[in-house]
């Protein structure tokens, strides 16, 4: 049953994909040549959450119940920081909802299409950059009020259990002086697992926890503020879970 | 050497917040304690003030793995005369 469930999720995921690209692009190749990069990256953006909160909540439900909520109100634009269990992380982005460039590492921008998009987005490779300029990206997009999401693990750590953080984007919200939001996705981890495809139903939720204001952290070294993010997130999963 | 890793741990205890327990020698450095490369960079800086030496563009720096590594790192220092007061 679980495999039937998942056969019907990922051929309507590849019709929604082939239909829904094109038709995107009618409408996004003549905003693309005719204005100005700010705009069409917005619109783009903006596409991508649209494209992956179709997958996730209504093409999503044939397998899982997506959970999405906020501890307390938050004013954007922010760094969120999240926890990085499945491959399938980089659609439930779309349970945040503002404007938002994901960081990511060198592949995702190398995959055909929607490594394409990914790149005209502006989508961060931070492996690719150094400190200074990744640090000066991010504080371009948060003075253009776009929020940056980062997945400081660097991979997916496939269980429950958290990796130790890189401190990139820690570093970039301490020199751009932001907010920075921890987002916890838990009941993924076998949504796929690692190295399957197969989806396991059940319930994901996606929590944004309260935002971390440049005064409570003002006073930290980038591995000391990157060890209380990774402790408030940690915390909140074993007590949700 | 005792004074080294004294002041050697001081160094992790107060920039990087660790627990003393977690500082053996045999600690690495990324996967034990959790610096990355840019934490690395802070951590030369660090010792570079707490031992009053100039380590930054040492390339022996980046030769070092484990916590021990720091250790022998800096008796080497204090060896070759360049660090003050870790006369052990």
């Amino acid at each position: 049953m679980i495999l039937l469930r998942n056969i019907l999720f990922y051929i309507l995921f590849l019709l929604f994909s082939a239909l829904g690209i094109p038709l995107f692009m009618i409408v996004f190749v003549p905003v693309r040549i005719f204005s100005e990069k700010r705009f069409y990256q917005k619109m783009l953006r903006y596409g991508i959450i649209l494209y992956g909160k179709i997958i996730i909540f209504i093409l999503g439900r044939i397998l899982v119940k997506i959970d999405c909520r906020e501890e307390s109100i938050i004013e954007t634009p922010v760094i969120y920081i999240l926890n990085h269990r499945s491959s399938s992380d980089a659609f439930l982005l779309a349970g945040l909802t503002d404007e938002i460039v994901q960081v990511v590492n060198v592949w995702p921008l190398k995959l055909p299409v929607l490594g394409y998009f990914a790149n005209l987005a502006g989508y961060l490779s931070v492996k690719e950059m150094a400190m200074d300029e990744f640090a000066s990206r991010c504080g371009t997009l948060l003075d253009q009020g776009v929020s940056v999401a980062a997945f400081p693990e660097g991979t997916r750590s496939g269980t429950k259990q958290m990796g130790k953080f890189y401190g990139q984007p820690f570093r970039a919200a301490m020199q751009a002086k932001a907010t920075v939001v921890p987002v916890c996705i838990m009941g993924n981890e076998d949504k796929p697992s690692r190295g399957s495809y197969i989806i396991q139903p059940g319930k994901i939720r996606i929590r944004r926890l309260k935002p971390i204001m440049w005064d409570e952290y003002k006073d930290m070294n980038a591995f000391v503020f990157k060890r209380y993010v990774w402790r408030i997130m940690d915390e909140y999963m074993k007590e949700v879970e | 050497m005792d004074e080294i890793i004294k002041m050697t741990n001081e160094v992790f205890v107060d920039s990087f917040e660790m627990e003393e327990e977690q500082l053996t020698e045999d600690a690495t450095i990324f996967d034990d304690l959790g610096l990355d490369s840019l934490d690395m960079v802070d951590m030369v800086v660090a010792l570079q003030k707490k031992f009053n030496v100039k380590i930054r563009d040492d390339e022996r720096v980046r030769n070092i793995r484990t916590l021990g590594d720091v250790y022998r790192y800096i008796e080497l220092l204090r060896d070759e005369g360049v660090t003050s007061d870790t006369s052990a």
